[in-house]
């Protein structure tokens, strides 16, 4: 993999953004036919490049492309792989939805679901290193009915061959960071042995950053598994929990992408707030091992909340990277593999 | 034996139910015809699951997120930060514990009062009243009031659950659904779960003369037939989920354990398949061999987690596998 500089404690983002609004008018059009297929695409060519130069305006060293193409997160590889059927809306909490797909046929991959988002968004950016999220093996199959394959075990490991062709095409393609989300990881405490072997199997072979993004979990179930993830980086989410749980990090040999800002409220935590969060973790993880990150994706937020948080990200680590710069600590690299213990 | 099928806990919501969230969300419409639009809409569920034979059911919880959801504004606990509900991809929001818990009057009772009177006077007895239980409470709060679990136990069951189902049966309730899915998970410790078993027998001794359903899901395990056991009352059935591993030997350890009644949680409410009406068929008979006098067959727990469309199916094929049955 090419060495990449990035400064250091490298902000980058989880993965989605908020949707401009005239975005899901457009989407909505598309739904009644009141546009072309032409026109959505251009419609989301342009939202891409507007949340990409919204990032790195505010100052995301890695910033994604917002997953503006993407739904949802489960739904939108359910759509791609053959095998699945949809069984209509259930809900998540409250009155918010997912389209919940099931499982009725043998899983197949169908050719590239992520390499034209990755294309365009290269193509925007003028960061040098850029983040693709993908739905990791166990949640997609953890989100839906499994109805054909005798087990959820027997599925997973179908999805992470599926995964594993599609992480492989995105790194012909180009791309030198993806991220495997997993938030459903650790529901089933007594699931985590084989789900950890599926995750390694859908990231096997792979000579680019692969990162893991586990949220709203009980961390104390994912420590056993610290080191037999074949990733190079775990982005949590700590805001949500105030900090609290550090203790949980301890013994984690790779990086941390170190959630700052909590995305399901809209109050919007201060400068001085992120760069307390920020100089508390710096007891845990040396500075070259971190990155720094909002705890979730942003898309449920409004978007001028999402625009603050992401300064007051911006202006926090500013100011720890003052501190470390003094003690001549100023650079990272974008690596692949990692030694942080 | 007596048979009969049962309705519990919260139906999907279709996407016109969902809209009228929405729009009271937005101010769009105010509460009171949000809360008029869906008692219509309960109604009419309700209505079908009548025709379909169903002898009691609730009023499909139409009106609340979840389980948990009328508690903030019944018990002065703030509705806090969304956790998940067991091991499924659905979230409710924690009740915050931050002093004296008690029962206050709060508008989810006009639900509660609403739904009841816009059903006829003759077939209310059908109707049951949804609660949480006392150890699913302390499960989901996040409490920094009480000192110990125990205590906080006793203060969800005696100030909040007692006077609730008192307030519900004054206006015209008389059986009560209590979801207690913590007293069998595994992440619960034993004495909370015996202590809990303990309490909600107290509770039901309170009001001999009314029914509850005590609805367990998502687990079972022989060790919890202990707890469950304190909860058997001459007014009280206990509900098991069926599509646990232990579920059937739990319901075996039940009938040693006095229990002339059971409700079975035989529909899975996290797949959209339909049961089998061989299977279903072959349930009611096992229950029969066990020697219970009275079998209710219904859910296993809320049905939130299929569509609308697949859970009414799952209750139609349950009405005509079971009830041609019955003798
Ligand atoms: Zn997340």
């Amino acid at each position: 993999m090419k060495e990449i500089e990035l400064p250091i404690l490298p902000i980058s983002v989880i993965g989605s953004y908020p949707k401009p609004k005239w975005l899901r008018e457009a989407i909505r059009a598309r739904a009644e036919g009141k546009i072309d297929e032409a026109h959505m695409e251009e419609a989301y060519n342009d939202a891409v490049s507007s949340v990409v130069r919204e990032q790195e305006l505010l100052g995301v060293d890695i910033p994604s492309d917002g997953e503006m193409r993407r739904e949802e997160m489960v739904e939108y590889f359910a759509e791609r792989i053959e095998g699945f059927k949809f069984f209509g809306k259930v809900r998540v909490w409250g009155n918010n939805y997912f389209r919940k797909p099931g499982i009725v046929g043998p899983l197949k991959w169908r050719g590239p679901m992520t390499v034209e988002e990755f294309k365009f968004l290269r193509s925007v950016s003028t960061s040098p290193a850029v983040k693709v999220p993908i739905t990791g093996p166990y949640t997609i199959a953890d989100w839906s009915y499994i109805i054909y394959y005798k087990s959820k075990e027997e599925a997973t490991f179908e999805i992470a061959k599926i995964i594993n062709r599609e992480l492989k095409a995105l790194e012909e393609a180009g791309a030198n960071f993806v991220q495997v989300d997993e938030p459903a990881l650790t529901t089933h405490p007594e699931e985590m042995e084989w789900a950890v072997e599926a995750i390694n199997e859908a990231v096997r072979g792979l000579n680019i950053k692969v990162g893991l993004h586990v949220c709203y979990s009980d961390y104390r179930i994912l420590k056993p598994y610290y080191d037999k993830l074949k990733v190079s980086q775990f982005a949590l989410e700590f805001a949500n929990r105030g900090f609290s749980d550090l203790e949980v990090i301890r013994g984690l040999n790779v990086e941390l992408g170190f959630g700052v800002v909590d995305v399901h409220n809209r109050f919007v935590e201060s400068p001085e707030a992120v760069e307390a969060a920020i100089l508390k973790v710096l007891n845990y993880v040396k500075p070259e091992c971190l990155y720094i990150n909002p705890d979730c994706g942003l898309k449920l937020l409004p978007r001028k909340i999402a625009r603050e948080k992401l300064r007051s990200i911006k202006i926090g680590t500013e100011r720890v990277r003052k501190k470390l710069n003094e003690k001549g600590i100023i650079k990272t690299y974008l690596k692949s593999e990692v030694n942080c213990s | 034996m007596k048979l009969a099928i049962e309705f519990s806990g919260s139906f999907p919501r279709d996407e016109a139910v969902s809209n009228l969230h929405s729009l009271r969300k937005s101010g769009d419409i105010d509460e009171r015809t949000f809360l008029e639009k869906i008692i219509a809409k309960e109604l009419k569920l309700v209505g079908s699951l009548d025709s379909l034979g169903f002898s009691l059911f609730t009023d499909g919880m139409l009106w609340a997120d979840d389980i948990l959801n009328p508690v903030a504004s019944l018990s002065g606990a703030e509705a806090g930060g969304l956790v998940r509900f067991f091991d499924n991809n659905f979230f409710v929001r924690a009740p915050i514990v931050k002093k004296e818990i008690s029962f206050i009057e709060g508008n989810a009772l006009e639900a509660y009062a609403k739904f009841l009177k816009a059903f006829p006077e003759e077939r209310r007895a059908k109707l049951k009243a949804p609660i949480p239980g006392p150890v699913t409470l302390v499960h989901f709060s996040q409490n920094s009031h009480y000192s110990s679990h125990a205590e906080l136990l006793n203060a969800w069951g005696k100030k909040f659950l007692i006077p609730l189902v008192e307030k519900l049966k004054s206006m015209g309730f008389s059986s009560f659904e209590v979801h207690e899915p913590s007293i069998v998970s595994k992440a619960i410790s034993q004495e909370l779960k015996e202590e809990g078993g303990k309490l909600l027998g107290e509770i039901f001794d309170s009001f001999s003369g009314n029914r509850f359903l005590l609805m367990t899901y998502f687990s079972a395990s022989l060790v919890d037939a202990k707890h469950l056991s304190y909860a058997i009352r001459e007014n009280s059935i206990l509900g098991i989920d069926l599509f646990t591993p232990s579920g059937w030997r739990l319901v075996k350890s039940l009938s040693e354990k006095w229990a002339s009644r059971i409700y079975l949680g035989s529909l899975n409410s996290r797949s959209p398949i339909p049961e089998r009406s061989s299977k279903l068929r072959g349930w009611v008979e096992r229950a029969e061999e066990l020697g219970f006098s009275e079998v209710f067959m219904g859910n296993n727990a809320p049905m939130d987690f299929v569509p609308p469309r697949w859970a009414m199916g799952k209750l139609r094929k349950l009405s005509r596998s079971v009830l041609s049955k019955k003798r």
